[in-house]
């Protein structure tokens, strides 16, 4: 067992990290709403009318995940979030890549068609970046006990009304 | 387990029970807020279709510049003026299809898109549109079109200021230079440009240049040099011919 306490604080730094990264992603593609459309659109997945629903949903997704991480609300859950978006977007890119799209993944906001050169490169530099995001989501899914959060204060009142808190890391409190 | 120890498990199970309730509604409540804030921001941020648009003389109803007078076949052509590729396409595939055009072979129809915009940052495809939008409205869009591409900026992204986009007008001749002047400083057209955007858009153009034959993308993907672009383009032609 690792040191309890250095792994929580390990915890926030990886919750607050994700949750920019989240957050970042987030509001990239709701600011630029006919970027994120364009770049939806770019994967040539879904029909018209569903990359609508994607380009607004998915920013939305984001941020909500991103917030709940940076408050330490429901960690394990948003980290499982995390990890299934992630999951998404490396199946999207790849899908790009094996169809022979030449788009930029608009991962933070941008994105469309892109001229093809170098194009291999960027396609591995986008699934290693979310590979190395989805390391992070599933350290929180493993050790979503993290300190300065909302979880960890609600299981504090719980102490001082004098309930049995078992160790925070074995539970699935934050689910 | 004694009596005492049966309740405390009960006591503390429904405490736990209370705190996850707790939990699970202001994780909602969290995404109830994103989600009216952020339908409220998109709302606002994407452009509003504006059927009574002022449009240039002589533009089809979805915005496009029809070029020629042949009935069939149609030849979208969907370009951004900040675009180099296009630029490209002008200059070695555009000739060919202005020829088909003149001989009557075909009907081309222009789309004037503006997303290239944003990946720039700054407004030059927006207000070259407008600018054609001016040309077009004193009946020398096809002109000025070609003489924005033939001084396109070597550095994408260095954008056509007011001054060049009237220079342009003066090189091709427009008869009211006045007029023009006003139409580029008032973005007479601007409401055009944003609805020519949003229907190429709806037509699924996320690139340029795109070319569409009746309607079906020439496909050439295959293609690695203008040549081939050329071939594909005149290939799907002819199969439309």
């Amino acid at each position: 067992m690792m040191n309890t306490e250095r792994t929580q604080w390990l915890s926030t730094v990886v919750r607050v990290a994700l949750a920019g990264i989240m957050l970042w992603a987030g509001l990239a593609k709701l600011l630029e709403p006919d970027q994120a459309l364009r770049a939806v659109q770019a994967y040539r997945i879904f029909s018209s009318s569903i990359d609508d629903i994607v380009a607004i949903g998915l920013p939305i997704v984001e941020i909500t995940v991103g917030v709940l991480l940076l408050l330490g609300l429901g960690t394990r859950f948003a980290a499982w979030v995390t990890a299934g978006l992630m999951v998404l977007f490396i199946a999207g890119v790849a899908s790009a890549w094996i169809r022979g799209l030449s788009i930029d993944c608009g991962c933070f906001g941008g994105g469309g068609d892109v001229p093809s050169a170098g194009r291999v490169g960027r396609y591995l530099t986008e699934i290693g970046r979310d590979l190395v995001f989805m390391a992070l989501a599933v350290w929180l899914i493993r050790f979503p006990s993290s300190r300065l959060s909302l979880d960890r204060l609600t299981d504090d009142i719980a102490v001082e009304i004098g309930e049995d808190v078992t160790n925070p890391d074995e539970t699935d409190e934050s689910s | 387990m004694t009596k005492q120890d049966d309740k405390k498990a009960r006591q503390a199970a429904a405490q736990q029970a209370a705190r996850r309730r707790t939990r699970v509604i202001m994780i909602l409540a969290v995404f109830a807020v994103v989600v009216i804030a952020g339908v409220a921001v998109w709302a606002a941020k994407r452009p509003q279709s504006n059927p009574s648009a002022a449009m240039p003389a002589g533009v089809n109803s979805d915005g496009g510049v029809p070029v020629g007078t042949a009935a069939s076949p149609i030849v979208d052509v969907f370009e951004d003026f900040q675009c180099p590729i296009c630029k490209g396409f002008e200059d070695n595939v555009a000739p060919t299809l202005d020829q088909m055009v003149e001989a009557g072979q075909i009907k081309q129809v222009y789309h004037i898109m503006s997303f290239l915009d944003i990946n720039l940052k700054n407004d030059s495809s927006k207000r070259a549109a407008n600018a054609a939008g001016c040309a077009q409205d004193q009946g020398l869009f096809f002109e000025y079109h070609n003489e924005v591409f033939a001084n396109q900026p070597a550095t994408e992204g260095a954008g056509y200021t007011d001054d060049q986009l009237i220079q342009f007008a003066e090189t091709v001749g427009i008869p009211d230079m006045n007029r023009f002047k006003q139409c580029v400083a008032n973005d007479t057209f601007g409401n055009w440009v944003t609805q020519m955007e949003i229907n190429s858009e709806n037509r699924q153009v996320t690139g340029t240049p795109t070319l569409m034959v009746n309607g079906k993308v020439v496909d050439w993907s295959q293609a690695s040099t203008w040549n081939g672009v050329l071939t594909a383009v005149q290939e799907a032609i002819a199969a439309a011919q």
